[in-house]
């Protein structure tokens, strides 16, 4: 788990804004963050244990939603393309299968919106 | 039954012209550094161009998913479509999309019902290869995946 660097966020602190780029996963060790819309309002959390930021697996991608430290916050951080080297480090079909599960994901917004 | 509102779909047509080398050269890099390359597509290339899943074919009228069931593997959808069946909603889905993935990888039976509409070709996503590399996945890196794994059965 070399890869990941830990970073410390304030409370209120921005993590990403919608529209940057994405180029770091986040693994939310400690604490917890909301999900922002465009018009800066809260529109959900994610607690602690969880990820955020998958978007990076798409390289050029963009973010969708801004994030903020509630609290004070501890994630690891990797960038995406060293996540993408460490998924295929446990087997290239873990790849695969994060290509997949972000594939559904896309598809049940599709349908969820639609 | 064609009458069906078709949910989701990428343009298979379109992009199995490319090369299957495209996502690595420089004009794929290009092109999704442009914004030219929505994600799913770049996902579904990425999924089209795997040697690592076996293809199939099935029949029109072949039920792939069952509600209810549990199932051993997953599909992802290189053309073709399906007609799915969730309570009371019936919609279609195309080439791009992934049936069961989620479900699978944690046991859960499916919630939908999965009928090939026409003679679709599959990419196969077998469950007893997941659950193999799931165990030996250190927390963090299993966190991200149950993480996906959360939102997609919330949707």
């Amino acid at each position: 788990m070399s890869n990941f660097q830990i970073i410390n966020f304030g409370d209120g602190e921005y993590i990403c804004k919608i529209g940057d780029q994405a180029t770091h996963l986040y693994f939310l060790q400690q604490g917890e963050v909301e999900l922002l819309n465009g018009a800066d309002q809260v529109f959900g959390k994610i607690p602690q244990g969880q990820s955020f930021g998958e978007a990076a697996i798409l390289k050029g991608g963009v973010r969708g939603a801004s994030i903020r430290a509630k609290g004070d916050v501890v994630c690891k951080m990797i960038q995406n393309d060293e996540a993408v080297e460490l998924l295929s480090s446990y087997s290239p079909l873990l790849v695969v299968i994060m290509e997949g599960l972000l594939l559904q994901q896309v598809m049940n917004n599709a349908i969820k919106y639609s | 039954m064609t009458d069906l509102n078709l949910l989701f779909a990428v343009d298979s047509e379109k992009l199995s012209k490319f090369d299957t080398n495209f996502l690595k050269s420089k004009e794929g890099i290009d092109a999704i550094s442009a914004g030219e390359l929505k994600g799913e597509e770049r996902l579904f290339l990425a999924l089209l161009n795997t040697h690592l899943l076996n293809t199939t074919m099935f029949l029109p009228q072949k039920s792939l998913i069952k509600a209810g069931e549990q199932f051993d593997e997953a599909y992802f959808i290189v053309s073709g479509e399906v007609q799915v069946k969730q309570g009371e909603k019936h919609y279609k889905l195309g080439a791009g999309s992934v049936l069961g993935l989620s479900e699978g990888m944690v046991g859960l039976p499916s919630r939908y019902t999965a009928t090939t509409l026409s003679s679709i070709q599959v990419k196969i996503i077998p469950f007893h290869k997941v659950d193999a590399i799931m165990n030996v996945l250190p927390p963090e890196v299993k966190a991200i995946l149950v993480t996906i794994i959360k939102r997609n059965l919330a949707a």
